[in-house]
């Protein structure tokens, strides 16, 4: 009967679909040595390691494979679940996961015989289980005609000629500097937030709304909504800052605070002698130039230049705060839950 | 081979899959009466209960959630009656509206309500353009943002059940009503409405599920500042790594969720005739 | 009284119809500015566009990102479908054909993904799979969605089983057919619509799945779980061309649906 064999057909099709998909899934990739595992951020940074993923290659024959994590904990979390059985060999990610990494056992220690470039990284942006690759820089970003004054200090922050013109992090926006930077203003630090939190309620009013992501701060002053977004991530607004633009960044040094961004060895791995090898490479001067070049960040080889807009932003990281992030990423639980009810509501 | 053997027979597969669920939902109860030694402790409850803070979230999203639902109700129900008793012609165009609108990613359906809302939005321009208002008015990042969202996305939940009852309520019933004597409106409260009573009870339980326990709409259109549960659950598992506290908010919520959907169930069966099955 | 008659002599359906226009013209606006927003000379995403370019559209197919998440959400879709609406059979068949104690509360387990939040779903199967320290991400994300649409392929083919009725399925039983044969020549036939309208259902409800699937794949991960990141990370209207793309695609698949079997048939 006809509807027979248009279920035959159908069932045909699901199985097909079955196997294709099983397959899709399982098919491991052909290569003659088999891939190293870096799992980094998607978009540009994903997109600039797989050119020098390329570029290895092409020098030692050893194929690496440039893997997307997601944002907050999902990289540390995907670690933690492959704790038996690693998938992934090198990892770059932020310090509070770095330190929650560690905790976990999920990295490796970094022997320095074995990653000879070492040598030429400032000795304060290399950890007991990483390697800094750049140092992306925080700071005010603003609109030049939409704001009385440009900012020059974080204290002007809660100058009152900036009431209503401005947008705050929300908790969960590169969560726990935010506040560092206030307790630090006022007789604190980031392991005693409290100075820190009553300071920010004072600037409450002169926020007009918080943001979560990149987009919304860029959007919220592109749409003038707001004259000034008081916590910005340099390398994400980057284009926006040339000579002549409308648009500003300014990294203040009292404090500096600076997001130094690891790179580490999966721990518990067969192939770490490999992953060594092209953390190495990473660490190499050309690649630190292609990567701070393309993220707008400061390399962390001192030979490396970085991009002119970074130089003409900040000169060198000698002033930058050593903060705690062991204590921070323990306590990320209740700073968030606090800047949530302190300073937001 | 029995009735009941066959039949246990034929579910078993689905069963086993909803073991799987059901496992999973365990380790959040789990994780949930643990500290992070590793400990069995009532702590995280406790701390819940009594953070003015955290209460806030629960009571904000019930809330919201409570009057959402009522307006998709209200809005809703028209709707529904309309793609039952409406003409061909008319009643496919609507079904066709709401269920590309359903059917749509919901990821694009907030996107397009950031396009519509925000300050430099369509309808701020629009207000704007005849002269209504000079400054913006805020429609987004805050409580009203949220709530317009949730209401887009819950309506086709509160509507298709409705509707798929009500095709079944024989307009006959109202003829003969008027047959004997009912006026249109008499008709309409005393022997429809309560005759689609199962659909308006599914669909208010979709649709208060949903609306409390959203995550998505108060992110992208609640700007931080006007949060649901739902992110409580989200911002303390992904950014705190303190799955502990989110496991306590999760089994707080699907307690909350559980509670109002037995209550909804109940009083539909007891106010309105037509019963809940 | 034909049904034309009845509503005319029904005060309610204008009043009822205008509201309904009225609250269906708020709702789909902001797709309709989505959509033309998609054509804007300029990065701003906004409505009306300025200018008129279809560049963004071009940029869409360009977008590595993309490519295989969408693959990835039809796989799933596909496969997470096509199980669901087998266990859905087999599971609907015995609620329909069997009365048996407990049938009321397998139907209500049967039911309870529609009823446990997204994020709590989500939240479960990322620390599950965790601490199983489990890692076929696919088979996990199959095994997610199947649970998610499985509600959705019971009621629908519970609502068709019980409109079809079992008296000709016992007319062939009767006349010597076993009850295996005689449910896949007789009954399943009769059941096609609702069997095609429960795949529809699972295949869209898996396809646009958002918030579970995200608590457990953020990155390799769905569609709609890569747009809402690309939503995060960029400022220019190509989310608005991948949204009016993914519109007409939309409504191209509800009216073929709807010529095949009737939206109001599954709705």
């Amino acid at each position: 009967m006809k509807q027979i064999s248009m279920i035959k057909i159908a069932a045909k099709t699901a199985i097909c679909a079955v196997v294709a998909g099983l397959l899709g899934g399982a098919l491991p990739a052909h290569a003659q040595e088999k891939p190293l595992v870096f799992m980094t951020w998607g978009g540009v940074w994903q997109k600039t390691f797989t050119e020098l993923a390329k570029e290895y290659e092409a020098k030692t024959k050893q194929p690496v494979t440039v893997i997307a994590q997601g944002a907050g904990e999902a990289g540390v979390a995907r670690l933690i679940a492959q704790k038996a059985n690693p998938e992934i060999d090198i990892w770059s990610t932020n310090m509070v996961n770095y330190e929650r990494a560690k905790k976990e056992g999920v990295i490796a220690a970094i022997d320095k015989a074995a990653i000879p470039n070492i040598a030429m990284i400032n000795k304060s942006l290399v950890f007991s289980h990483g390697v800094t690759g750049w140092v992306s820089l925080r700071g005010i970003f603003y609109r030049k005609d939409l704001v009385p004054f440009e900012p020059k200090k974080w204290e002007d922050l809660w100058d009152p000629r900036l009431k209503g013109k401005m947008a705050a992090p929300a908790a969960s926006f590169d969560p726990g500097y935010f506040p560092t930077m206030a307790a630090l203003l006022s007789g604190g630090n980031e392991k005693n937030l409290a100075p820190g939190f009553a300071k920010l309620k004072q600037l409450r009013p002169s926020v007009v709304t918080f943001y979560t992501n990149n987009v919304q701060s860029i959007r919220l002053l592109e749409a003038g909504e707001v004259g000034l977004i008081a916590w910005g991530i340099l390398p994400n607004v980057i284009s926006y800052i040339k000579p002549g633009s409308n648009y500003g960044f300014v990294v203040p040094e009292k404090p500096l605070l600076v997001a130094e961004t690891p790179i580490t060895l999966v721990a518990n791995n067969p192939r770490q002698k490999q992953a060594e090898k092209f953390l190495d490479f990473l660490l190499s001067e050309s690649s630190q130039n292609v990567m701070a070049e393309a993220f707008g960040a400061m390399p962390a080889n001192n030979k490396a230049k970085g991009p002119e807009v970074v130089q003409t932003i900040l000169k060198n990281l000698d002033n930058s705060y050593p903060m705690d992030y062991g204590h921070m990423a323990a306590n990320m639980s209740e700073i968030i839950s606090q800047y949530d009810r302190e300073v937001i509501q | 081979m029995t009735q009941r053997i066959r039949a246990f027979l034929l579910v078993s597969p689905a069963m086993l899959l909803l073991v799987v669920f059901f496992a999973a939902l365990t380790t959040v109860l789990s994780m949930s009466v643990r500290n992070t030694a590793g400990d069995f402790t009532f702590a995280n409850y406790i701390r819940f209960a009594s953070d003015a803070h955290f209460l806030g979230y629960l009571w904000r999203s019930i809330r919201v959630a409570c009057y959402v639902t009522l307006v998709a109700l209200i809005a809703g129900y028209p709707i529904a009656y309309v793609m039952s008793r409406g003409s061909r012609r008319f009643a496919s165009i609507i079904t066709l509206a709401l269920a590309i609108q359903f059917f749509s990613i919901y990821v694009i359906k907030m996107y397009g309500w950031m396009l519509m809302l925000g300050n430099n939005g369509v309808i701020n321009r629009f207000l704007k353009f005849i002269g209504l208002t000079d400054a913006p008015v805020r429609l987004m990042y805050n409580e009203l943002g949220v709530a317009i969202g949730l209401f887009a996305s819950a309506l086709p939940l509160m509507v298709f059940p409705i509707s798929s009852v009500l095709q079944n309520v024989s307009s006959r019933y109202e003829e003969a009503a008027n047959g004997l004597g009912a006026t249109p409106l008499q008709a309409f409260f005393r022997i429809t409405l309560p005759l689609s009573a199962p659909g308006v009870v599914g669909g208010a339980v979709l649709s208060y599920v949903f609306c409390f326990t959203a995550y998505l709409t108060p992110s992208l259109l609640g700007g931080s500042i006007f949060k649901m549960i739902g992110n409580l659950i989200y911002d303390q598992a992904m950014v705190g790594f303190n799955y502990g506290l989110a496991g306590t908010a999760a089994v707080v919520t699907l307690l909350m969720s559980l509670l109002v959907v037995f209550g909804i169930n109940s009083l539909g069966g007891r106010l309105l005739p037509g019963g809940t099955r | 009284m034909s049904a034309a008659n009845a509503r005319r002599r029904d005060p309610l359906y204008p009043i009822f119809a205008g509201i309904s226009i009225v609250v269906l013209l708020w709702v789909v606006a902001p797709l309709i500015v989505t959509f033309f927003s998609a054509f804007s000379a300029t990065t701003n995403a906004s409505f009306p566009p300025e200018g008129f370019s279809l560049r963004w559209f071009r940029n869409v197919f360009e977008i590595d990102e993309f490519k295989t998440p969408f693959y990835r959400s039809i796989a799933l879709a596909v496969i997470s479908g096509f199980c669901a609406m087998t266990l859905g059979t087999l599971s609907a068949l015995a609620l329909t054909k069997y009365r048996f104690r407990g049938s009321e509360a397998i139907d209500a387990l049967l039911m309870s993904p529609l009823i446990v939040p997204q994020v709590i779903i989500g939240l479960s199967f990322l620390i599950f799979v965790s601490r199983m320290q489990f890692t076929g991400k696919f088979t996990v994300l199959v095994v997610l969605h199947c649970v998610l649409t499985l509600p959705y392929a019971v009621r629908v083919i519970r609502a068709s089983l019980t409109r079809v009725g079992r008296s000709l399925e016992e007319a062939a039983i009767g006349l010597g057919a076993s009850p295996v044969k005689a449910f896949f020549l007789v009954t399943l036939p009769q059941i096609k619509a609702g069997i095609f309208a429960a795949s529809f259902f699972c295949f869209v409800i898996s396809f646009d799945n958002f918030t579970a699937t995200a608590f457990l794949s953020q990155s390799n991960s769905t569609l709609p779980v890569e747009i809402y990141f690309y939503i995060e990370t960029r400022v220019d209207p190509t989310i608005s061309a991948i949204a009016a793309l993914m519109m007409l695609g939309t409504t191209t698949f509800v009216l073929l649906i709807d010529r095949m079997v009737g939206v109001n048939r599954i709705t």
